[in-house]
């Protein structure tokens, strides 16, 4: 499959979308903001309608939507502390809503946006995947220990003199541009469980916070790499394969996880007998 | 002994809601002080201020100059369910000011983390998952998330809300020999009168105002 130069650039940029997505998804799902992916990819959709009605690469709409959309859940998450999954309930509301009304006088409909097209990926999208990956990798290795602050409690990190409005800022606006991209890439309906599914099957497993994030990574890119592989082969969509593919691991996880613990349980059991 | 907070006739209100009026109290080096009262009557305000995470529309709040300060916050049930820490990772934490931006933590520091987990009693927990610990264990970390820095001021908020008697007994003669033997001045929220059994000052939020109690009431 590699004779083929888009399923390179496919590999190329999946394999950066399934290193970062995780990174950024895992601080999230720490907050209790994992359905950020959905609201965000969702309002994507409405921007991709603005920027294809306006005529301008619907990929920007897409991004200036996606931020505007992820400062607004930062402000709803202020003034209702407590609710932050209302300003995600609103903003996905809202998203659906308008892109809803929009894609009736959009002059294409935007399917693409919907399951992705990872076998048609521009030069433009390329670059800017590069260049999300060094932002997002740089961002994480600087604030390490601010964002892993942040995730345990917000008002202990704010005691503690750690710049919590300076980095949840740049973790809203990294967020809002991944998941504009993502969404033309992966699909808007895909992207968030690419952020949420391997951090959820690294929970079930890793005992510290830095092989959380390890973890989450390393089953992104598996997922990844099994979901093009089988997608290329089977003529199967891509977004879907690598989805399923995800949700494939977790069960495993899962299944050997309680095996684990049964065999576990059952030797202490008798270890007590005897 | 010198004080080293000294809250003067402070006042706050939320909208036109008045929480707090008048609130006068001087923490001296060494105390260990309760604060009780009932739902809503101002507890969680009164924490708020006096971390400076709110500024109070009358009155001040003067510390003594370069005064570290710690704070534990309240644990739920949920506070670690989604976040996968260890033990030695959120002690860490507690270092962040010392340690600074953009450094990584030296052998001094982790030493001192480890000093810290032996004190609270929580000494080869290192590894542990912090989900995996009883909540009387949780609280520990959190305390020695607090000590750390090796604060001069420890502020608590309901430390032993949710966690069993034994448990609270234990946490409560770790707080008191913090407070003889190593002399950090404590300032503990609780609605449990029993959790205080070793305040030398105790005192109740009511009608918007804090007034000192009677200890063995």
């Amino acid at each position: 499959m590699f004779e083929y130069a888009f399923m390179r650039t496919a590999f190329l940029v999946g394999i950066i979308l399934a290193v970062i997505i995780p990174l950024l998804g895992s601080v999230l799902v720490f907050k209790r903001l994992s359905m950020i992916g959905d609201s965000l990819s969702h309002t994507a959709l409405a921007g991709v309608a603005i920027g294809l009605i306006a005529g301008y690469n619907p990929l920007y709409g897409a991004i200036a939507i996606c931020i505007l959309a992820t400062l607004f859940i930062e402000v709803m998450r202020k003034k209702f502390p407590k609710y932050a999954e209302i300003s995600l309930a609103i903003i996905m509301s809202a998203g659906i809503g308008l892109s809803g009304l929009l894609s009736s006088i959009a002059p294409t409909n935007f399917s693409n946006y919907l399951f992705g097209s990872i076998v048609s990926i521009s030069s433009l999208e390329v670059y800017l995947a590069i260049g999300l990956f060094i932002a997002v990798v740089l961002f994480f290795i600087i604030f390490y220990r601010e964002l892993m602050f942040i995730s345990y409690s917000e008002t202990s990190a704010q005691l503690a003199g750690v710049p919590v409005k300076r980095v949840n800022f740049i973790l809203s606006i990294l967020t809002a541009v991944l998941v504009a991209l993502a969404s033309k890439i992966i699909g808007a309906l895909i992207v968030s469980s690419i952020m949420v599914i391997p951090t959820a099957i690294s929970l079930l497993i890793a005992k510290s916070y830095k092989t959380t994030l390890l973890y989450a990574i390393v089953f992104s890119v598996i997922s990844m790499i099994v979901g093009l592989t089988v997608s290329f082969y089977a003529g199967l969509k891509p977004g879907g394969t690598i989805t399923m593919t995800a949700i494939g691991i977790l069960i495993i996880v899962i299944i050997t996880k309680e095996i684990v613990q049964y065999i576990h349980r059952k030797h202490k059991h008798n270890h007590i007998k005897n | 002994m010198k004080s080293i907070v000294t809250i003067e006739d402070i006042c706050f209100k939320y909208d036109t809601n008045i929480v707090l009026e008048e609130v006068n109290l001087t923490v001296r080096e060494g105390d260990f002080i309760g604060i009780v009262g009932k739902n809503g009557s101002g507890k969680t305000t009164f924490l708020k201020l006096l971390l400076g995470l709110i500024k109070p529309i009358c009155g001040r709040i003067i510390f003594k100059n370069k005064l570290k300060i710690s704070y534990v916050e309240q644990l739920t049930i949920n506070s670690f369910v989604s976040f996968p820490t260890n033990v030695y990772e959120t002690v860490m934490l507690g270092l962040y000011k010392q340690i600074g931006f953009l450094n990584f933590a030296n052998e001094k520091h982790k030493a001192h983390v480890l000093k810290t987990l032996k004190l609270v009693g929580l000494e080869g927990f290192e590894k542990k998952q912090i989900s995996m610990l009883s909540g009387g264990q949780q609280q520990r970390v959190m305390i020695a998330k607090a000590l750390v820095s090796d604060p001069d001021l420890l502020i608590l908020d309901e430390p032993t809300a949710g966690i069993d008697a034994e448990a609270e007994k234990n946490f409560i003669d770790l707080l008191h020999k913090l407070n003889k033997q190593y002399n950090k001045t404590i300032i503990m929220v609780s609605h449990d009168i029993f959790a205080l059994s070793e305040c030398n000052r105790i005192y109740e939020i009511t009608d918007k105002t804090i007034k000192e109690r009677i200890k063995n009431v």
